[in-house]
Protein backbone atom coordinates (compact mmCIF):
# COMPACT_ATOMS: atom_id res chain seq x y z
CA UNK A 1 0.00 0.00 0.00
CA UNK A 2 1.37 3.41 -0.97
CA UNK A 3 0.36 5.85 1.74
CA UNK A 4 1.59 9.44 1.70
CA UNK A 5 2.69 9.85 5.32
CA UNK A 6 3.07 13.63 5.14
CA UNK A 7 -0.53 13.91 3.90
CA UNK A 8 -1.69 11.52 6.65
CA UNK A 9 0.22 13.42 9.35
CA UNK A 10 -1.06 16.85 8.22
CA UNK A 11 -4.62 15.46 8.04
CA UNK A 12 -4.28 14.07 11.57
CA UNK A 13 -2.90 17.35 12.96
CA UNK A 14 -5.49 19.55 11.22
CA UNK A 15 -8.39 17.25 12.22
CA UNK A 16 -7.21 17.19 15.85
CA UNK A 17 -6.98 20.99 16.01
CA UNK A 18 -10.30 21.43 14.18
CA UNK A 19 -12.19 19.08 16.54
CA UNK A 20 -10.69 20.87 19.55
CA UNK A 21 -11.54 24.35 18.25
CA UNK A 22 -15.08 23.39 17.17
CA UNK A 23 -15.68 21.86 20.61
CA UNK A 24 -14.40 24.90 22.49
CA UNK A 25 -16.28 27.37 20.26
CA UNK A 26 -19.43 25.25 20.62
CA UNK A 27 -19.19 25.38 24.41
CA UNK A 28 -18.71 29.14 24.39
CA UNK A 29 -21.35 29.94 21.76
CA UNK A 30 -24.83 28.47 22.16
CA UNK A 31 -25.91 29.38 18.57
CA UNK A 32 -22.87 27.54 17.18
CA UNK A 33 -23.59 24.47 19.32
CA UNK A 34 -27.22 24.55 18.15
CA UNK A 35 -26.00 24.71 14.56
CA UNK A 36 -23.90 21.58 15.20
CA UNK A 37 -26.94 19.88 16.78
CA UNK A 38 -29.22 20.84 13.90
CA UNK A 39 -26.94 19.35 11.24
CA UNK A 40 -27.20 15.73 12.45
CA UNK A 41 -29.40 15.76 15.54
CA UNK A 42 -26.48 15.78 18.02
CA UNK A 43 -23.37 17.96 18.26
CA UNK A 44 -21.11 14.93 18.81
CA UNK A 45 -22.41 13.14 15.71
CA UNK A 46 -21.76 16.26 13.65
CA UNK A 47 -18.22 16.50 15.04
CA UNK A 48 -17.63 12.79 14.30
CA UNK A 49 -18.86 13.06 10.70
CA UNK A 50 -17.03 16.37 10.22
CA UNK A 51 -13.76 14.91 11.51
CA UNK A 52 -14.02 11.91 9.15
CA UNK A 53 -14.84 14.09 6.12
CA UNK A 54 -12.06 16.56 7.00
CA UNK A 55 -9.46 13.82 7.51
CA UNK A 56 -10.31 11.89 4.33
CA UNK A 57 -10.83 15.03 2.22
CA UNK A 58 -7.58 16.63 3.35
CA UNK A 59 -5.65 13.39 2.79
CA UNK A 60 -6.79 13.08 -0.81
CA UNK A 61 -6.24 16.81 -1.37
CA UNK A 62 -2.64 16.49 -0.16
CA UNK A 63 -1.98 13.08 -1.70
CA UNK A 64 0.41 14.44 -4.33
CA UNK A 65 2.64 16.46 -2.00
CA UNK A 66 6.22 15.26 -1.58
CA UNK A 67 6.45 12.76 1.25
CA UNK A 68 8.90 12.95 4.19
CA UNK A 69 12.37 11.48 3.91
CA UNK A 70 12.74 11.44 7.68
CA UNK A 71 9.83 10.95 10.10
CA UNK A 72 11.53 12.26 13.26
CA UNK A 73 9.77 15.64 13.34
CA UNK A 74 6.46 14.21 12.15
CA UNK A 75 5.86 11.99 15.19
CA UNK A 76 6.96 14.84 17.49
CA UNK A 77 4.54 17.31 15.82
CA UNK A 78 1.62 14.84 15.92
CA UNK A 79 2.30 13.92 19.57
CA UNK A 80 2.60 17.56 20.70
CA UNK A 81 -0.61 18.54 18.85
CA UNK A 82 -2.60 15.66 20.34
CA UNK A 83 -1.27 16.15 23.90
CA UNK A 84 -1.90 19.94 23.83
CA UNK A 85 -5.41 19.39 22.40
CA UNK A 86 -6.19 16.86 25.15
CA UNK A 87 -4.93 19.28 27.81
CA UNK A 88 -6.89 22.17 26.28
CA UNK A 89 -10.12 20.16 26.34
CA UNK A 90 -9.61 18.82 29.87
CA UNK A 91 -8.62 22.20 31.31
CA UNK A 92 -11.48 23.94 29.49
CA UNK A 93 -14.15 21.54 30.81
CA UNK A 94 -12.64 21.74 34.31
CA UNK A 95 -12.71 25.55 34.18
CA UNK A 96 -16.24 25.47 32.71
CA UNK A 97 -17.47 23.29 35.58
CA UNK A 98 -15.96 25.43 38.33
CA UNK A 99 -16.95 28.75 36.72
CA UNK A 100 -20.70 27.94 36.78
CA UNK B 1 -29.47 -3.23 34.21
CA UNK B 2 -26.29 -1.88 32.66
CA UNK B 3 -26.58 -1.49 28.88
CA UNK B 4 -24.33 -4.16 27.26
CA UNK B 5 -23.20 -1.69 24.60
CA UNK B 6 -21.02 0.15 27.12
CA UNK B 7 -19.21 -3.13 27.84
CA UNK B 8 -18.84 -3.84 24.11
CA UNK B 9 -17.49 -0.30 23.56
CA UNK B 10 -14.98 -0.71 26.40
CA UNK B 11 -13.94 -4.22 25.30
CA UNK B 12 -13.37 -3.14 21.69
CA UNK B 13 -11.43 -0.10 22.88
CA UNK B 14 -9.24 -2.22 25.16
CA UNK B 15 -8.59 -4.71 22.35
CA UNK B 16 -7.65 -1.78 20.12
CA UNK B 17 -5.23 -0.43 22.72
CA UNK B 18 -3.66 -3.86 23.23
CA UNK B 19 -3.06 -4.23 19.48
CA UNK B 20 -1.02 -1.01 19.56
CA UNK B 21 0.87 -2.34 22.60
CA UNK B 22 1.48 -5.47 20.52
CA UNK B 23 2.82 -3.33 17.62
CA UNK B 24 5.07 -1.40 20.01
CA UNK B 25 6.54 -4.61 21.42
CA UNK B 26 7.05 -6.20 17.97
CA UNK B 27 8.93 -3.14 16.70
CA UNK B 28 11.25 -2.72 19.67
CA UNK B 29 13.56 -5.26 18.02
CA UNK B 30 12.09 -5.96 14.56
CA UNK B 31 12.60 -9.00 12.34
CA UNK B 32 10.66 -9.89 9.19
CA UNK B 33 8.34 -12.16 11.19
CA UNK B 34 7.71 -9.47 13.83
CA UNK B 35 6.99 -6.86 11.15
CA UNK B 36 4.48 -9.22 9.52
CA UNK B 37 2.75 -9.65 12.88
CA UNK B 38 2.82 -5.86 13.47
CA UNK B 39 1.09 -5.36 10.09
CA UNK B 40 -1.69 -7.75 11.10
CA UNK B 41 -1.95 -5.99 14.48
CA UNK B 42 -2.23 -2.57 12.77
CA UNK B 43 -5.20 -3.72 10.66
CA UNK B 44 -6.86 -5.29 13.71
CA UNK B 45 -6.16 -2.13 15.74
CA UNK B 46 -7.87 0.14 13.21
CA UNK B 47 -10.87 -2.23 13.03
CA UNK B 48 -11.17 -2.40 16.85
CA UNK B 49 -10.85 1.38 17.29
CA UNK B 50 -13.43 2.18 14.61
CA UNK B 51 -15.79 -0.51 15.99
CA UNK B 52 -15.37 0.99 19.46
CA UNK B 53 -16.20 4.41 17.99
CA UNK B 54 -19.44 3.03 16.48
CA UNK B 55 -20.47 1.06 19.60
CA UNK B 56 -19.59 3.90 21.98
CA UNK B 57 -21.27 6.47 19.76
CA UNK B 58 -24.47 4.45 19.50
CA UNK B 59 -24.52 3.92 23.28
CA UNK B 60 -23.76 7.59 23.98
CA UNK B 61 -26.46 8.88 21.63
CA UNK B 62 -29.21 6.35 22.37
CA UNK B 63 -28.77 5.39 26.01
CA UNK B 64 -26.28 7.52 27.96
CA UNK B 65 -27.88 10.90 27.18
CA UNK B 66 -31.36 9.91 28.39
CA UNK B 67 -30.52 7.52 31.21
CA UNK B 68 -27.05 8.03 32.66
CA UNK B 69 -26.29 11.72 32.06
CA UNK B 70 -29.27 13.08 34.09
CA UNK B 71 -28.51 10.58 36.86
CA UNK B 72 -24.89 11.73 37.18
CA UNK B 73 -25.80 15.43 36.92
CA UNK B 74 -28.34 15.11 39.75
CA UNK B 75 -26.02 12.96 41.86
CA UNK B 76 -23.27 13.85 44.32
CA UNK B 77 -20.55 13.86 41.61
CA UNK B 78 -21.90 15.88 38.65
CA UNK B 79 -18.31 16.65 37.61
CA UNK B 80 -18.05 13.02 36.47
CA UNK B 81 -20.18 14.01 33.48
CA UNK B 82 -19.46 17.71 33.18
CA UNK B 83 -15.69 17.29 33.16
CA UNK B 84 -14.90 13.68 32.32
CA UNK B 85 -17.62 12.61 29.87
CA UNK B 86 -17.29 15.90 28.02
CA UNK B 87 -13.51 15.48 27.81
CA UNK B 88 -13.63 11.76 26.96
CA UNK B 89 -16.17 12.03 24.14
CA UNK B 90 -13.97 14.58 22.35
CA UNK B 91 -10.49 13.19 23.02
CA UNK B 92 -11.70 9.82 21.74
CA UNK B 93 -12.14 11.40 18.29
CA UNK B 94 -8.34 11.76 17.94
CA UNK B 95 -7.60 8.03 18.32
CA UNK B 96 -9.05 6.62 15.03
CA UNK B 97 -6.90 9.02 12.98
CA UNK B 98 -3.77 8.19 14.96
CA UNK B 99 -4.48 4.49 14.32
CA UNK B 100 -4.67 5.13 10.56
CA UNK B 101 -1.37 7.04 10.73
CA UNK B 102 0.28 4.01 12.37
CA UNK B 103 -1.24 1.72 9.72
CA UNK B 104 0.12 3.97 6.95
CA UNK B 105 3.61 4.09 8.49
CA UNK B 106 3.77 0.31 8.90
CA UNK B 107 2.67 -0.48 5.35
CA UNK B 108 4.67 2.26 3.64
CA UNK B 109 8.13 1.54 5.02
CA UNK B 110 10.78 -1.12 5.21
CA UNK B 111 11.04 -1.11 8.98
CA UNK B 112 14.28 -3.12 9.03
CA UNK B 113 16.03 -0.23 7.25
CA UNK B 114 14.02 2.89 8.13
CA UNK B 115 14.75 3.54 11.78
CA UNK B 116 12.94 6.91 11.94
CA UNK B 117 9.73 5.26 10.64
CA UNK B 118 10.07 2.51 13.25
CA UNK B 119 10.62 5.06 16.05
CA UNK B 120 7.66 7.13 14.82
CA UNK B 121 5.40 4.07 14.94
CA UNK B 122 6.56 3.36 18.48
CA UNK B 123 5.94 6.99 19.57
CA UNK B 124 2.46 7.19 18.02
CA UNK B 125 1.51 3.72 19.29
CA UNK B 126 2.63 4.78 22.78
CA UNK B 127 0.46 7.89 22.43
CA UNK B 128 -2.54 5.72 21.44
CA UNK B 129 -1.90 3.45 24.46
CA UNK B 130 -1.66 6.49 26.76
CA UNK B 131 -4.91 7.92 25.39
CA UNK B 132 -6.53 4.49 25.69
CA UNK B 133 -5.61 4.24 29.36
CA UNK B 134 -6.93 7.77 29.85
CA UNK B 135 -10.21 6.68 28.19
CA UNK B 136 -10.45 3.67 30.52
CA UNK B 137 -9.73 5.81 33.59
CA UNK B 138 -12.33 8.39 32.56
CA UNK B 139 -14.83 5.60 31.87
CA UNK B 140 -14.25 4.34 35.41
CA UNK B 141 -14.80 7.84 36.84
CA UNK B 142 -18.03 8.23 34.83
CA UNK B 143 -19.28 4.82 36.02
CA UNK B 144 -18.45 5.81 39.59
CA UNK B 145 -20.45 9.03 39.10
CA UNK B 146 -23.47 6.98 38.01
CA UNK B 147 -23.02 4.43 40.82
CA UNK B 148 -22.79 7.06 43.56
CA UNK B 149 -25.93 8.72 42.18
CA UNK B 150 -27.75 5.37 42.32
CA UNK B 151 -26.54 4.81 45.88
CA UNK B 152 -27.77 8.28 46.81
CA UNK B 153 -31.12 7.39 45.16
CA UNK B 154 -31.30 10.66 43.25
CA UNK B 155 -33.84 9.27 40.78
Amino acid sequence: MKFNIKALAISTIVTTIAVTLITLIGELSEPFKNLLKNISGHHWTTKSIFSLILFIGLYFLLLRIKDYKDYKNMSRDVAITVILSCLALFLFFTWHFFSK
Amino acid sequence: MVNPLVGIHAALGELGIFTFLWILVELMNPTNTRIKRAKIAAILGVIFIFSSWLAGGYYYLNYYGDNVKPLIKEGPNPWAHLIFTETKEHIFLFIPFLSILVLGLIYKNNLLKNNSARKSIIIISALIILLGFAMAAMGYIISTGARTALEAKVI
